[in-house]
């Protein structure tokens, strides 16, 4: 074991040497280039993968935002509609009180003008009534039993 | 009767190459199905890759990741380079340390000569590396660390010398003696049944081998590992310089 044995010494220099020759040119270059080669493709598709979820992460941030976006559009649309509904409300009603108002004080003024119409008419047919019944009374000479029965007649005429 | 003589090497086709014993022994047939069984392996799995990978896949990625991120990655921007080298190396001797467990096969790594073997390749290729990285001159100046005196100088370069040495002496002895201990601590455990004669003795041996051979594996791998490590950095240093 200790002794110096050419023979199994240069026969492991020999076999080593020819192993490392075979190995370098015939059966490892197409293993090491492979597995370099696949290195390569999985850290692309890692990359890839990568740039992917960073696209897809942009995109995400991008859609929240504008979701955000259309929200607050959304309530100001609804803010303004409602603030625009309450004004044209308002509108309608102090139009409405406006013409009720209006509607109400022609009604009165025609109240008033017709009553003044009656009262005149019938001032003037009272005058009118009194005048005939005077009249007739200044024409017969009558007692005054008959002057008084006379203006009932009169009157009873003049409703009748 | 030693028992340790059972890890000695075992002559299977005696050759004389011009006077030098290039004898076959077993531990040589162990070296050279070590380095046939991982070309095997890499050549199979190289022509059956598949991009969700077997189990077999599977492993040897996890080896070759395991090397590029945790070994390789000290030698820095030369890593891709050097990584089929400490493939290999992790590799083999880790499939020399595992044939060495499989009864009836000699252990190799068990054996001084098969690691100082592989210690004196890591060796040349450190020096190889550094010259090729810095030039002759430059690398035997980086050996000396910048702004050190002359006189002081005179007295590091021998120091750095004999510890350049040191390195794939330490990576020999190392990986020989875990390896060489584990095996001859079965012998013992085996070998007691033998001196006590008695079938009384034989769960010591049964429990104790089995409890050694599951701890002879993790030493395996780790030995391998450390050899391979401490090469890519001996790499490193010889790239970088001081």
């Amino acid at each position: 074991m200790l002794e110096f044995e050419p023979g199994l010494f240069i026969w492991t220099v020999v076999s080593f040497g020819l192993l490392v020759v075979l190995l370098y040119r015939v059966a490892l270059p197409p293993l090491l280039g492979f597995l370099a080669e696949r290195e390569r493709l999985i850290a692309g598709q890692l990359a890839e993968a990568a740039a992917g979820q960073k696209q897809a992460e942009q995109l995400v941030a991008e859609h929240k935002r504008e979701l955000a976006e259309v929200h607050r559009r959304a309530e100001e649309i609804v803010a303004k509609a409602r603030d625009e509904g309450r004004a044209a409300r308002d509108e309608i009603l102090a139009r409405a009180s406006g013409e009720a108002d209006r509607v109400l004080a022609r009604a009165q003024l025609d109240l008033e003008r017709e009553r003044t119409e009656i009262m005149t008419r019938a001032r003037t047919e009272i005058v009118d009534l009194v005048a005939a019944a005077a009249g007739k009374v200044i024409r017969r000479k009558l007692s005054a039993a008959e002057d008084r029965a006379l203006i009932e007649r009169s009157l009873t005429e003049s409703r009748g | 009767m030693n028992a340790l003589e059972h890890l000695a090497q075992k002559p299977v086709w005696p050759l004389q190459v011009g006077g030098l014993d290039l004898t076959v022994t077993n531990g040589v047939v162990t070296v050279w199905l070590a380095a046939l069984i991982v070309f095997g392996c890499y050549f199979y799995l190289s022509r059956r890759l598949t991009l969700v990978p077997g189990r077999a896949q599977n492993l040897a990625e996890a080896v070759i990741f395991f090397l590029r991120d945790e070994v390789a990655v000290q030698i820095g921007r030369g890593r891709d380079a050097w990584l089929p080298f400490l493939i290999a190396l992790f590799s083999f001797i880790l499939a020399n340390n595992l044939l060495g467990l499989v009864p009836a096969m000699s252990s190799a790594t068990g054996n001084i000569n098969t690691t100082a073997a592989l210690a004196l390749t890591v060796f040349v290729v450190v020096q190889a590396a550094g010259i090729a990285s810095h030039g002759p001159a430059g690398y035997f100046r980086s050996l000396i660390p910048p702004g050190v005196p002359l006189a002081v100088a005179i007295f590091l370069v021998p120091v750095e010398i004999i510890s350049q040495l040191a390195k794939p002496f330490s990576l020999a002895v190392r990986l020989f003696a875990n390896m060489f201990a584990g095996h001859a601590v079965m012998l013992m455990l085996l070998s007691l049944i033998f001196v006590f004669k008695s079938y009384l003795v034989l769960p010591l041996p049964v429990i104790g081998n089995t409890l050694v051979l599951a701890f002879e594996i993790f030493v395996a791998l780790i030995q391998a590992f450390i050899f391979t490590y401490l090469s890519a950095l001996y790499i490193a240093t010889a790239l970088e310089g001081h």
